[in-house]
């Protein structure tokens, strides 16, 4: 019987890695809505998130914790504040290699300020092997602008070590007495 | 509280993309299930219609004039017309509940049975569409782009890998077979599945792996104690300027990267730590990185580190543009021993510390992390992430974080150095007392170690 479910919710622009993420860690095969993109979002991602994204890491003992992606383009921004309802916190990656991601950081900040200011956030930055500018210190400081105190780091979202320590930082944040 | 008397809305959805249809239809299946269904128009007590897709009103207005029911309109703008109700977009799972209620007052022979208040149980899995294959690059276009820097290397992993005899998790997760939906998953539909929440939909969670907790590996801990010593005594506020415990900074190879570091945002020009037998450092700050002659994680540049260096034995030396060439070649050639330009303060910090104080700086002073170290790329040590997430939540001195944390002293005077190297401590008392600590809430302290160590392993650290 399952008598505990929780959420972590993983969103952030188009391609940067919300899907893999989810899929690098999840327990099942992750359920996606992927589909061919028939917009401007092809120029980016061949497929895109339409729906979301849905994994799942499984505690044992009737406990699981549901992996949710939103989905890449904004105009579906609508499904958001549904999609947070008994999160955990908010898995922000964020793609540096895109043109703006600044304005990217602002846009995601602002659609989830309120779980972010509930709950907490985790920022991870996909791509910058491929670009290294702008640099993480960057982000830290448009987030200090943004007046949030988020981690920020790094990530490869095919490498679980990186998908995992973003989890770790999201729960320490939360509560730093936590142990194990 | 649900009215289990009423019956959902049957709707049809007029003039709305696979895209937004995919997203109603979760909505439904989820938090939306005693709202309503959506069914074919034939059989519809309503219409949801998107006026913002092309052509959406001119197909409403035709299929009312023949059969006129009322509508749920979504737009950005503002629509006034009969038998309607608009709902501004974006969407909220709010306003579609309070829609469902108006729009009950305007069907035909008023069935205005009140709407159920809308209780929020997980939202399904979402509904699957079908899709081709993959592409076979995980970023799309990411392999067609060309790196601008030598990728720099990472410090050897935190989180081990499982052991080869150990079976590892394909039969959870096989490559994904993105033409056809996996096992116990719902099948693409034009309309939507039935609620169902993700503990509902057949799809059957493995159990959790078993993990042994084998704790770390002898070269982890050997590892660790390089950087973070072995001391297990603690030292006061009172007292600490007198302890053993303490380096002075000039003595070590630390002193000299930090005045590098300092001559090269300056001058924003490379600049080269020549070290004996023609080894050396040089500091890139066009990309914020670093390349040594020698592995930053290897034994010898630890020695380095962690031993009083000879004066003249580490000199800061500005390159000439001919001597650039030759050393970006160089670069170039060798990229593996390429680093972030943090991760050599870092790991530089922490073996120089080797668990103690900087001797410089005031221990007793209560300071505050204004931003997290990158722990994905920098190396870790036991209790490194705690250590940031407490002293990014409330200001407090060296001596107060290990109290707060319940662990060795050792840890935290390491990461004190190494954060203190990097910048990211705020020591601007007038900050520090407009700083307000969000309470920690406790609650859910198990699951989170619960969640920790199916996803570690078991490996305490």
């Amino acid at each position: 019987m399952i008598t505990s479910n929780k959420k972590i919710i993983f969103t952030g622009p188009v391609g940067a890695g919300k899907t893999t993420a989810i899929e690098t860690i999840s327990d099942i095969p992750t359920i996606t809505t992927d589909e061919y993109a028939s917009d401007m979002t092809k120029s980016r991602k061949p497929q895109t998130t339409v729906a979301m994204d849905y994994g799942l890491i499984n505690l044992g003992d009737a406990e699981r914790i549901h992996l949710y992606g939103t989905p890449g383009q904004e105009r579906f921004d609508f499904m958001w504040d549904i999609l947070t309802k008994g999160g955990i916190g908010l898995i922000l990656l964020l793609d540096n290699t895109r043109k703006d991601p600044l304005q990217d950081m602002r846009f995601y900040t602002n659609s989830f300020r309120e779980f972010i200011e509930q709950r907490q956030m985790v920022v991870g930055v996909t791509r910058m092997d491929l670009q290294r500018r702008p640099e993480l210190n960057d982000y830290r400081l448009w987030l200090e602008q943004l007046s949030l105190h988020a981690p920020v780091f790094e990530v490869d979202a095919r490498e679980r070590a990186d998908v995992i320590l973003l989890i770790q930082a999201l729960l320490y944040a939360l509560d730093p007495g936590v142990t194990t | 509280m649900l009215n289990p008397i009423t019956k959902p809305l049957n709707v049809a959805l007029l003039s709305i993309s696979a895209h937004n249809r995919a997203i109603l239809e979760f909505f439904f299946a989820g938090a939306g299930r005693q709202l309503f269904t959506t069914t074919d128009t034939s059989q519809a007590e309503a219409l949801i219609v998107d006026f913002d897709h092309p052509g959406a009103e001119q197909e409403w207005a035709e299929f009312t004039r023949t059969r006129p029911r009322p509508a749920i309109i979504l737009s950005i703008r503002e629509i006034n017309a009969p038998n309607t109700i608009w709902v501004p977009k974006p969407l909220t799972s709010q306003s579609l509940t309070h829609a469902a209620d108006k729009i009950r007052a305007l069907l035909p022979r008023n069935a205005a049975a009140p709407s159920p208040a809308t209780e929020e149980p997980e939202p399904a899995p979402p509904i699957p569409v079908q899709r081709p294959a993959p592409a076979t690059t995980p970023f799309g276009l990411g392999e067609q782009r060309k790196r601008t820097v030598p990728l720099p290397r990472k410090p050897p992993p935190l989180i081990r890998p499982e052991p080869a005899a150990e079976p590892a998790p394909p039969p959870m997760r096989p490559a994904p077979d993105r033409t056809a939906p996996p096992q116990g998953q719902v099948s693409a539909s034009p309309t939507p599945g039935p609620a169902a929440g993700p503990g509902e939909t057949g799809i059957t969670p493995p159990a959790p792996a078993e993990k042994k907790d084998t704790g770390p590996t002898p070269e982890e801990e050997q590892r660790w104690q390089q950087l973070c010593g072995t001391e297990e005594g603690q030292i006061s506020i009172r007292t600490w300027h007198e302890s053993a415990r303490l380096f002075t900074p000039e003595n070590y190879l630390l002193n000299t990267i930090l005045e590098a570091l300092q001559l090269v945002r300056q001058s924003r020009q490379p600049t080269q730590i020549r070290l004996p037998h023609n080894e050396f450092i040089l500091l890139m700050p066009d990309v914020s990185l670093v390349y040594l002659t020698m592995d930053l994680y290897s034994e010898s540049f630890t020695r380095l580190c962690e031993a009083p260096i000879q004066k003249g034995d580490a000199r800061l030396h500005l390159p000439s543009t001919q001597e650039m060439t030759l050393l970006a070649e160089q670069v170039r050639r060798d990229a593996r021993h390429t680093h972030d330009l943090e991760a050599l303060i870092w790991t530089s910090s922490l073996i120089t510390s080797h668990g103690r104080l900087n001797r410089n700086t005031d221990a007793g002073k209560p300071l505050y992390l204004r931003a997290w170290p990158n722990l994905t790329r920098l190396e870790q040590f036991p209790h490194a992430l705690r250590i940031a997430a407490i002293w990014s939540r409330k200001p407090g001195n060296v001596f107060d974080v290990a109290q707060w944390l319940d662990i060795p002293q050792r840890y935290v005077f390491a990461f004190h150095t190494a954060a203190n190297a990097v910048g990211l401590f705020v020591a601007d008392q007038d900050k520090i007392q407009q700083r307000r600590d969000k309470p920690v809430e406790q609650k859910n302290r198990g699951l989170f170690s619960r969640l920790l160590r199916r996803l570690l392993g078991g490996g305490r650290k």
